[in-house]
């Protein structure tokens, strides 16, 4: 074999690899949500949205108080955390760009986009569960705003600073103050992508468990009562029911699952439509 | 209603009037000396050849008050929201390390390094958490990394245009399904089927080897550091494809149509030339710079106006190595500035250039491609 064949040789198998690599990434996501329609589709009845979590061991029973915590919850930290982390991207895109607070607060802001959700759970249970001697749901939707706050600031920031500063220019030329060339021009022409940044965070948050098991923890009943007492929220409850042994759980499980996965996986491909025809500005 | 009966007919200062929400408490005298600050009263004063100087100064004054009371405003209000940001996000910090500190104080490192767990006996260590979260991390990159970096070949060398889009964001879904459900199919599926499929055979084949074989020791749990090894393997692959696809299309297709052209295959190109542009990276985290202290997608705009690299270089004022370049284009070839010397990207691309030159020599005629067409 001389070296021509030998690097092609390679070459093609390389190539091989890469094609059963990608087989493997695409078949395991087709796999996964397989299972998910599989195991979630025949539990999935009006019931489900209908009735509350059912005591073990009995048949019926939906995930009511589930759906309804976890938007709840969802609902309250993207009112709680979006605005705070649009006026602090925009501070950061657009008044303080040079600032020191600008930098400080960048800096802290990527620390915390990657860290495990799990720790904030853990900060939140220490200011807010902890003096307050137990579980609610305002206890997770904060925890969830604290999650909600780095995505919205990062993307806000990123969008605005895409935004041509002709535009800004221009509208100052007329005359107008840098509050209403950021309200009328920059929002106007970053909107696609402050929205796309929002949902993804809502997509974020409305799959996490980890930070929730220490601030709203679950509930079999339902609660309006947002400040005291455990909320049940979907991924928590998938938590419980799935770790449980019986069988109708389970499958409650499974249903919940196919639920929380079809929310997300909409809002993330929401958030990448709206995002695409951003390359125009 | 009064208003109108100190002037008549005065159509413009009637349709003022009309377009106003008026209240009926002000007088005709101040409503008219001072007409309330707004899009209409400019089109008066253009109008209204004969208005008073005073009347526009007040007007003109209003206005720019109120803009200052808002600008003010909003920008005391975006610094509160970066400064709670910073306070929320520097307390998660804080809340950490205040908590952290008392174990940190009594075990210090032996913390991390002792397995004992005996709350009787008040003596904690955590290694056996560490080391879990270790190997399964270890096993998760050691999966992820190479099947993430042949999906990246595939999707930027391989792959149709038309599919390109679709399997990226198919590949990125999988960041989006949320954690607990892959818990929840780990459970239930990968361990279930690791158990009965794969790990007998594991411990039958692997157990005997000596330092390796306590990996695969005992009876098939399902459940196990390699069952999560997997699930998170899964779950970090679309972040290392969606970064290392970044870095493999930060190469401009000049360098890599070179190589191809030198006969390269796709596996050399991607091996000799994509790893060569560190300094590629540099310039991209420098426009990313510039785009943030500018405005604007500077490369965007420069690509859209057609301009090179090197025109790239100098309008960003940074290339002293491109300045040069074009600075010495009068010169004799072995004295210009880009004359051959090893540097990252040039010396790989002459690497491969020679390599293929020398297959070109073992080559049998008659076939002329290597890999891909032109």
């Amino acid at each position: 074999m001389n070296l021509y064949d030998r690097r092609k040789l390679k070459n093609n198998i390389v190539i091989f690899f890469a094609l059963v690599a990608t087989a493997i990434g695409l078949g395991w996501l087709a796999v996964i949500l397989g299972t998910l329609v599989y195991h979630g589709a025949s539990g999935l009845s009006l019931e489900v949205f209908t009735h509350n979590t059912p005591p073990p061991a009995t048949k019926g029973g939906g995930l009511l108080n589930a759906i309804i915590g976890s938007l709840f919850m969802t609902v309250i930290a993207v009112l709680i955390g979006t605005p705070v982390g649009i006026l602090a991207g925009t501070y950061m895109a657009e008044y303080g760009r040079f600032s020191k607070i600008t930098h400080v607060v960048r800096f802290i802001n990527d620390i915390l986009l990657s860290a495990p959700s799990i720790v904030v759970g853990l900060f939140v249970y220490d200011i807010m569960v902890a003096p307050l001697h137990g579980f609610s749901g305002m206890a997770g939707a904060v925890a969830l705003a604290v999650l909600v706050i780095p995505v919205v600031v990062r993307t806000t920031e990123d969008m605005l600073a895409l935004v041509p500063k002709e535009l800004r220019e221009a509208a100052s030329a007329l005359g107008m103050p840098l509050a209403y060339v950021i309200g009328k021009v920059s929002y106007r022409a970053a909107r696609a992508g402050i929205v796309t940044g929002i949902l993804l965070a809502v997509a974020r948050i409305s799959g996490e468990t980890a930070p929730l098991l220490f601030t709203a923890f679950n509930n079999q009943f339902f609660n309006w009562n947002p400040f005291s007492g455990g909320m049940a929220s979907l991924p928590a409850a998938i938590f419980f029911f799935a770790l449980s042994p019986y069988e109708e759980w389970k499958s409650l499980a499974w249903t919940g699952a196919l639920i929380v996965t079809l929310a997300v996986l909409a809002l993330s491909i929401a958030a990448r439509a709206l995002a695409s025809p951003r390359k125009a500005s | 209603m009064n208003l109108f009966c100190g002037r008549k007919a005065d159509p413009v200062a009637l349709r003022t009037a009309s377009s106003r929400a008026v209240d009926s408490s002000i007088s005709v005298e101040a409503e008219s000396l001072m007409p309330a600050a707004g899009r209409r009263s400019v089109v008066d004063v253009a109008l209204q050849g004969t208005a008073p100087a005073e009347q526009v100064a007040v007007s003109r004054a209003k206005t720019l008050d109120r803009f200052r009371t808002v600008d003010g405003t909003f920008r005391q209000l975006t610094r509160a929201a970066a400064i709670s940001v910073l306070v929320i996000l520097g307390g998660v910090i804080l809340s950490l390390i205040i908590g952290a500190w008392p174990a940190i104080k009594t075990y210090g490192f032996g913390f991390l390094t002792t397995e004992q767990w005996d709350p009787v006996a008040d003596k904690y260590g955590a290694l056996a958490p560490v080391f879990g979260t270790i190997v399964t991390s270890l096993i998760a990159m050691l999966i992820a990394v190479p099947l993430g970096l042949l999906i990246t070949l595939f999707l930027t060398e391989l792959c149709p245009l038309w599919a390109r889009r679709p399997i990226a964001i198919a590949v990125e879904l999988l960041a989006g399904i949320p954690s607990i459900i892959y818990g929840i199919w780990g459970l239930f599926v990968l361990a279930p089927f690791l158990q009965a499929w794969v790990q007998p055979y594991l411990i039958d084949g692997l157990g005997w080897i000596p330092v390796v074989g306590n990996l695969f020791e005992g009876p098939p749990f399902g459940i196990g550091v390699l069952t999560a090894g997997l699930i998170l393997a899964i779950m970090v692959l679309p972040f290392i494809t969606s970064v290392s696809r970044d870095v493999f299309e930060a190469v401009p297709p000049v360098l890599k149509e070179a190589a191809y052209g030198l006969g390269c295959t796709t596996t050399e190109v991607v091996r000799h030339v994509v790893p060569a542009l560190h300094a590629r990276r540099r310039d991209r985290r420098r426009d990313a710079r510039a785009r943030r202290d500018h405005g604007g997608h500077l490369r965007d705009r420069q690509r859209a106006q057609g301009l090179g690299l090197a025109a790239r270089a100098r309008h960003h004022h940074i290339g002293d190595h491109r300045q040069r370049v074009h600075r010495s284009r009068g010169r004799p070839l072995h004295r210009r500035a880009d004359r051959a010397r090893p540097g990252p990207v040039r010396d790989h691309l002459h690497r491969a250039g020679r390599r293929a030159l020398h297959a070109d020599a073992n080559r049998a005629p008659g076939r002329m491609r290597a890999g891909r067409a032109p």
